[in-house]
C-alpha cells in the first residue's frame, strides 16, 4: 500500500466580455486574430489597463473557495518565451496571489464529503492559440490576454475517482458563480495534475506532472495510471523522475514529454505597469453582495427540507438553473419528490433527445402538469405526452389536455372493447398467457396503452385483461 | 561573467550570440557586474525594496469590450507573413 | 512667454498652407542634412493630425518633433533600431495625441539611442545626429535627435524619453531646456518601454513658457495607463526666498562643468535665495541601483521584439526559436544586447536577491534620503552630467558613460521631477545645470529656473531656422 498524493493546478477563462488587459472582445468562435489590438499584440509602447469586471470574478471566485482574500492587489511578470506569447512575459501573480489559504468540500459518490484545501488562486492572462501546420505553424492572438483564475490545490486528493468527483464539484461552482462556464473539450476549464506516491506516512513523494487531461474523465484514468506506474516503481526501489508527462489516451497511459530544460527560470518581478493598489471597501462589499448560494450548500438544504435521495439531490443541484427550476416548481404547488422524479427522469429525457432548453417551459406550468396527474385528471403516459407537447409549443398543460381531450382517460366500457378487439387481434398470445406465460401479457399491454393513446390507466386495462382472459391478478405476478 | 553564465544567460534571453560576440560580451559583462557589486556594501537590508515610486491609486478599466476592424487589419497588414488571418511562423519545435 | 507670442504667431502661419508647408518641409530637410537628428520629416502628415485645432488651439500651429520612441499613427517607429526599421506606428500616444488636439503639429521623428539605451545618439541603427553647436560633437543621448531639433530652430519644443537623463542630459549639451517630469504625470502610453518604472515622456523647448504650456497640456491622468497620476501641485511659500541644496565638491567633473556650477551657485545666491550645502552618501550606490533595475526591466520589455507580429525578421531558419534567436541577434545593437543579457543575469534565480532586490531596496534608501533633504530645502541644483559635449567616436566607453549618468539617475530612481537649463557657455559649448525638486513641484522648477535664467547670461542657440526666415523665403 502507498499513500497517493495528487494536487491539481486548474485554469479557469473568466466570464468577462473584454480581456483583462485590453478592451478587445473575449468571444470565441470567430475568425483568427478578430479580436487583437496593439496591447494584446504586444507591440512597443502599450501598456496593460487592468479591468474591474475581472478582479470581480476572481474575488468571487476566491470567496466561495473560502480563501484569505488580499486586501491589496499586486501583479508580477513571468518571463519566458512562447510564440503565441504577445509579450513573452506573462502578467500573473506571483509573490501575492488574489487569494490563498482556502478549502472547497465536495462528495464522493457514496455519499461521503471530502474536503480540499485551496493552496491559492491566482489572476492572470491567456496565452494565444499555435496550430502546427505542415510547413510551420499559424498564430492566432485571440485567447491571448483573454482573463484567467488559476487554482492550486494542496495535494489532498488520494485517487483518480476523488480528482474526477472534485473536478466536477468544482465545475458546477464555477458555473453557479457565473465566473466560468466550465466547459473542459473548448478548454474553458483545463485541468493540469501533480502527482505523487510514498510510503504510508513518509509524507509526500517525488512530484510527477501530468498534462493534457481534457475531461474529467481522463483525469481518473490518467491519475490512477499514474499512480500505479509510480507505486510500481516505489516498489521496486526504482528512481521517480521529477518530470512533465503527458496523457495519451490512445495508448492509455502517460508518456514522459522530451523538454529541453524541465525547469524553466521564469525570473519573476513585480509588474511596474500597473502598480499594487488596495481594493476599497465597495468593492468588497459588491462582491460579497453578489455571492450565491453554492451547490453542496445547496444539495444539502435539498437533501434537508425536501426529503430528496442524494441521486435526485445530486441531479437537481448540478446545475444552478435546474436548481432554481426545481424549487420554483415546488413553491408553485409540485410535490418534491414527484417533481424530483419527473426531472431527473422523463424531462431530462426529453430535453435530451430533443436539445430544447428548460427555459420553453416554465416551473409553473410543470407543476401544474405534476399535479394534473397526481390528482389522476390523467394518466403518467398521458403525462409524458403533455410535457413532451409543452416543449415542443410551449403551451401550458391544461391547454394541451383540453386540446387532445385527454382528460378523464378511457372509462370502463370502451376499455374493455378495446381489449378484446386486441385479443381477438393476438389469438395466439391469449393463448400463450392461458398457458401460463405471464411474460406475454407485457406485450398485449403495450398494444392496449398504444391503442388507447396513452389514455388507458395501466391498472386497471391490466385488470381487466386478465379478468377477460378468466386468470386471476395473484398469478399473473 | 564567465562564458558558460553568459550563454545560459543568452539563451534565456533568445540570444544568439557567435564566438566573438560572446568573447567581447563576456567581458563588458564581468566589468558591470564587477562594478554592480558595490551594492553589497549598501547597508539596506530591513528596507523595503521599492517597485512604485509614485502612485496615487489606480483607475480600473470598466469591462466593456471594443472592437476595431480597421484598426486590426492594420495590425494583419504589418506582419512578417500571413496565411488567412493568422500570423505564420517557421515550424515549432517541442 | 513674450518672446516666444511673437514666435508663435510666425510658426502659425507657416504651418497654415499647403505652400508654406512645403518651404517649411524642405528647410527641415536640407538643414538636417548637417544634423541627422530627423528619421522622418513630414510637415503635412503631421499638419492633417492637427488639422481640427490648428486654427483655435491652445497651440495652434505651434511644430514640434517627437522622438522615434514615441508613437504617432501613420508615421515611422523605429525606436532607433534595425528590428522595428520600416514600422509604421498603428496608434498615437497619449502625450502626442493632447498636443494634436491643442493644435500643435508633429512635423518629425528624432533620432535617438537605439530603444533609449545610451547618451550620445550614437548608438542609433540609423544616423549619428550631430550638436548644432559643433557638429563634430555628439547631441548627447539618448534624446540627441530631440534636442538638436530643437537648438538648431528646427522647431520650438520636442518630445522626448527620459529614462536616466535622456532628456536633460541632451539639452544640457545643446543648451535648451529639458524637463523630465513627476513619474507618472506625462502618460507613458505610445513611449516604447526601456525601464518602465523609473522612465518618462520629457519636453525640450528653448522657452520656458511655451515648455509649461506643453506640460500642462500634455500632463494629467490617461486611462491608457494606469501607473499615470494626477498631481495636487507641491505646496510652498513662493514669496519666500527657496533654500537649495548644493554639492560642496564635485568629483570626477571637468573644469567647464565646475564653473558652470559656480556660476549657477552665485546666481541662486544673486537672487536673495538661500544655500544648503549637503552630501548624499547615498548616491554612491544610485547607478549600480539604477542600472540593475533598468537593465531588469528592459530585458522583459524587449522580448516581445522576435519578428513574430511585427518588425525584422531573419530569414534562413529552420525553425520558429532559430527564426527569433537570428533575428535578435541581427537586428540589435551591440548596447542593446548588453543590457539585455546583465536585465536577464540579474533577475535569474540564484542571483536576484543579490543584485535586482538590493537595487530595488537602495531605491528605497535614496528615496527616503531625499525626502528627508526635502523637508529642509525646496530644490537640488546639481550638473548634469560631468563631461562637456565629446567629439562623436571619441568619446566614453559604455563603462564610462552610465557612471556618467549619476546626476541624473537619481530623478529617475525616485521619480521625482527635473528641470535641465544651460547655465552658461564655454569654449563655444553650452554647459547644463539641473534642479530637481520634490514630487510633482514642477511649477516650482519652472518659476526657480526662470529666475535663475533672467539672472544667468542669456544663450544664443545656434539656430539656422526661423519661421521669419522660412516664410520671408
Amino acid at each position: 500500500m502507498v499513500d497517493v498524493h495528487i494536487g491539481l493546478e486548474i485554469h479557469i477563462q473568466l466570464l468577462t466580455s473584454s480581456k483583462v488587459f485590453c478592451s478587445c472582445p473575449s468571444s470565441f468562435g470567430e475568425e483568427a486574430n478578430a479580436h487583437v489590438c496593439p496591447v494584446c499584440l504586444g507591440y512597443p509602447g502599450v501598456l496593460p489597463v487592468l479591468s474591474r469586471g475581472a478582479l470581480q470574478l476572481a474575488y468571487r471566485a476566491g470567496l466561495a473557495l473560502n480563501c484569505s482574500m488580499a486586501e491589496t492587489i499586486a501583479l508580477d511578470r513571468k518571463n519566458y518565451f512562447y510564440p503565441d506569447m504577445a509579450k513573452n512575459y506573462q502578467i500573473t501573480q506571483f509573490a501575492r496571489p488574489i487569494g490563498e489559504h482556502g478549502w472547497m468540500e465536495y462528495d464522493l459518490d457514496d455519499g461521503e464529503r471530502k474536503r480540499v484545501r485551496i493552496h491559492d488562486i491566482h489572476l492572470e492572462e491567456d496565452a494565444g492559440k499555435t496550430i502546427h501546420v505542415s510547413d510551420g505553424a499559424l498564430l492566432d492572438f485571440n485567447r491571448a490576454g483573454c482573463s484567467l483564475l488559476e487554482i492550486v490545490t494542496e495535494p489532498d486528493l488520494s485517487s483518480g475517482r476523488e480528482a474526477e468527483r472534485f473536478l466536477q464539484a468544482f465545475r458546477t461552482m464555477v458555473r453557479y458563480l457565473e465566473v466560468c462556464d466550465g466547459n473542459m473539450e473548448e478548454g474553458s476549464l483545463r485541468c493540469d495534475a501533480n502527482v505523487s506516491v510514498n510510503h504510508p506516512g513518509k509524507g509526500l513523494g517525488v512530484k510527477v506532472e501530468i498534462k493534457n487531461l481534457n475531461s474529467s474523465r481522463f483525469v481518473r484514468k490518467a491519475l490512477d495510471h499514474e499512480a500505479r506506474r509510480q507505486e510500481r516503481l516505489l516498489k521496486s526501489g526504482r528512481e521517480i523522475v521529477s518530470e512533465t508527462r503527458l496523457w495519451d489516451e490512445k495508448l492509455g497511459k502517460t508518456v514522459s514529454m522530451r523538454s529541453k530544460e524541465q525547469a524553466l527560470d521564469y525570473r519573476y518581478f513585480p509588474e511596474p505597469d500597473v502598480p499594487s493598489f488596495t481594493l476599497d471597501d465597495e468593492f468588497v462589499r459588491e462582491t460579497e453582495a453578489a455571492m450565491v448560494e453554492l451547490p453542496l450548500s445547496r444539495f444539502d438544504r435539498f437533501v434537508a427540507d425536501y426529503r430528496l435521495q442524494r441521486e435526485a439531490a445530486e441531479y437537481l443541484t448540478e446545475e444552478k438553473e435546474r436548481s432554481e427550476f426545481f424549487e420554483q416548481a415546488v413553491s408553485a404547488g409540485a410535490p418534491a419528490q414527484e417533481a424530483g422524479s419527473w426531472m431527473k427522469g422523463e424531462l431530462a429525457k426529453l430535453l435530451s433527445r430533443t436539445g430544447v432548453p428548460l427555459e420553453r417551459i416554465t416551473p409553473e406550468s410543470f407543476a401544474a402538469l405534476i399535479n394534473a396527474c397526481t390528482e389522476e385528471r390523467i394518466t403518467p403516459p398521458q403525462g409524458k405526452e403533455v410535457l413532451k407537447k409543452m416543449l415542443e409549443t410551449g403551451d401550458s398543460p391544461d391547454e394541451i389536455i383540453e386540446r387532445e381531450q385527454m382528460e378523464g382517460g378511457v372509462d370502463e366500457e370502451n376499455l374493455q372493447a378495446l381489449i378484446s378487439s386486441i385479443l381477438s387481434s393476438y389469438p395466439d398470445v391469449a393463448d400463450q398467457i392461458k398457458d401460463g406465460n405471464m411474460k406475454a401479457i407485457g406485450f398485449l399491454m403495450g398494444k392496449i396503452m398504444k391503442e388507447s393513446g396513452g389514455a388507458a390507466d395501466p391498472r386497471k386495462a391490466k385488470t381487466l385483461l386478465l379478468n377477460t382472459l378468466g386468470i386471476s391478478q395473484d398469478t399473473s405476478n | 561573467m564567465e562564458k558558460e553564465e553568459l550563454m545560459i544567460t543568452a539563451k534565456q534571453a533568445l540570444l544568439e550570440l557567435n564566438d566573438e560576440e560572446a568573447e567581447h560580451l563576456s567581458e563588458e559583462c564581468a566589468t558591470m557586474l564587477e562594478y554592480m557589486k558595490q551594492m553589497d556594501e549598501a547597508e539596506v537590508e530591513e528596507l523595503e525594496p521599492t517597485t512604485y515610486a509614485l502612485s496615487d491609486g489606480i483607475r480600473l478599466r470598466e469591462d466593456i469590450p471594443e472592437k476595431n476592424t480597421e484598426l486590426r487589419d492594420s495590425l494583419l497588414k504589418r506582419a512578417g507573413e500571413i496565411e488567412g488571418t493568422s500570423f505564420k511562423i517557421p515550424k515549432v519545435l517541442p | 512667454m513674450n518672446e516666444f507670442l511673437k514666435e508663435q504667431a510666425a510658426w502659425k502661419q507657416l504651418l497654415s498652407e499647403n505652400s508654406t508647408r512645403r518651404s517649411y518641409q524642405q528647410a527641415l530637410v536640407k538643414a538636417d542634412t548637417q544634423f541627422h537628428a530627423l528619421l522622418e520629416t513630414d510637415v503635412e502628415k503631421g499638419a492633417l493630425m492637427a488639422a481640427a485645432s490648428q486654427e483655435t488651439g491652445k497651440l495652434g500651429g505651434i511644430p514640434f518633433t517627437v522622438k522615434d520612441n514615441i508613437a504617432v499613427n501613420g508615421f515611422q517607429f523605429t525606436c532607433g533600431s534595425k528590428m522595428l526599421e520600416g514600422l509604421i506606428s498603428p496608434f498615437t500616444a497619449t502625450s502626442v495625441q493632447r498636443l494634436t488636439d491643442a493644435g500643435a503639429v508633429p512635423v518629425a521623428k528624432s533620432n535617438l539611442d537605439e530603444f533609449g539605451m545610451g547618451s550620445s545618439t550614437e548608438n542609433s541603427a540609423f544616423s549619428i545626429t550631430r550638436n548644432p553647436w559643433n557638429t563634430d560633437m555628439v547631441p548627447g543621448g539618448s534624446s540627441g535627435g530631440a534636442a538638436a531639433s530643437v537648438a538648431s530652430g528646427m522647431v520650438p519644443f520636442a518630445l522626448g524619453s527620459d529614462t536616466g537623463g535622456s532628456v536633460r542630459q541632451p539639452a544640457a549639451f545643446c543648451g535648451v531646456y529639458g524637463l523630465k517630469p513627476t513619474y507618472g504625470r506625462i502618460s507613458r502610453y505610445g513611449l516604447a518601454a526601456y525601464a518602465s518604472s523609473m522612465e518618462s515622456v520629457g519636453i525640450l523647448s528653448d522657452d520656458l513658457g511655451l515648455m509649461r504650456s506643453v506640460f500642462q497640456t500634455v500632463q494629467g491622468k490617461d486611462v491608457h495607463d494606469q501607473s499615470s497620476i494626477d498631481c495636487r501641485d507641491y505646496e510652498y511659500e513662493n514669496e519666500k526666498p527657496l533654500t537649495i541644496a548644493v554639492f560642496r565638491e564635485l568629483e570626477g567633473t571637468e573644469p567647464e562643468i565646475e564653473r558652470g556650477y559656480r556660476t549657477a551657485i552665485e546666481a541662486v545666491r544673486s537672487l536673495g535665495w538661500n544655500v544648503k550645502e549637503i552630501q548624499l552618501p547615498s548616491l554612491a550606490f544610485s547607478v549600480p541601483s539604477f542600472y540593475t533595475i533598468a537593465m531588469a526591466e528592459a530585458s522583459a520589455n524587449l522580448a516581445r521584439y522576435t519578428g513574430v507580429r511585427y518588425g525584422y525578421r531573419a530569414e534562413g531558419a529552420s525553425n520558429q526559436e532559430e527564426m527569433v534567436r537570428k533575428t535578435r541577434e541581427e537586428a540589435f545593437g551591440a548596447e542593446v544586447k548588453l543590457r539585455i543579457l546583465l536585465g536577464t543575469y540579474v533577475l535569474r534565480s540564484g542571483f536576484q536577491d543579490q543584485y535586482y532586490l538590493k537595487a530595488q531596496k537602495i531605491r528605497t534608501k535614496i528615496r527616503r534620503e531625499l525626502e528627508r533633504l526635502f523637508q529642509e530645502v525646496q530644490a537640488v541644483l546639481t550638473p548634469v552630467f560631468p563631461v562637456m559635449p565629446y567629439a562623436s567616436g571619441a568619446g566614453l566607453t559604455s563603462m564610462q558613460q552610465k557612471i556618467a549618468d549619476r546626476y541624473t539617475i537619481t530623478a529617475n530612481l525616485t521619480g521625482i521631477p527635473a528641470l535641465s537649463f544651460p547655465a552658461c557657455v564655454e569654449n563655444g559649448l553650452p554647459v547644463g545645470m539641473q534642479l530637481m525638486g520634490p514630487a510633482c513641484a514642477e511649477h516650482l522648477l519652472f518659476s526657480a529656473v526662470q529666475k535663475l535664467s533672467d539672472a544667468l547670461p542669456a544663450v544664443q542657440l545656434p539656430k539656422v531656422i526661423t519661421p521669419q526666415e522660412v516664410l520671408n523665403g
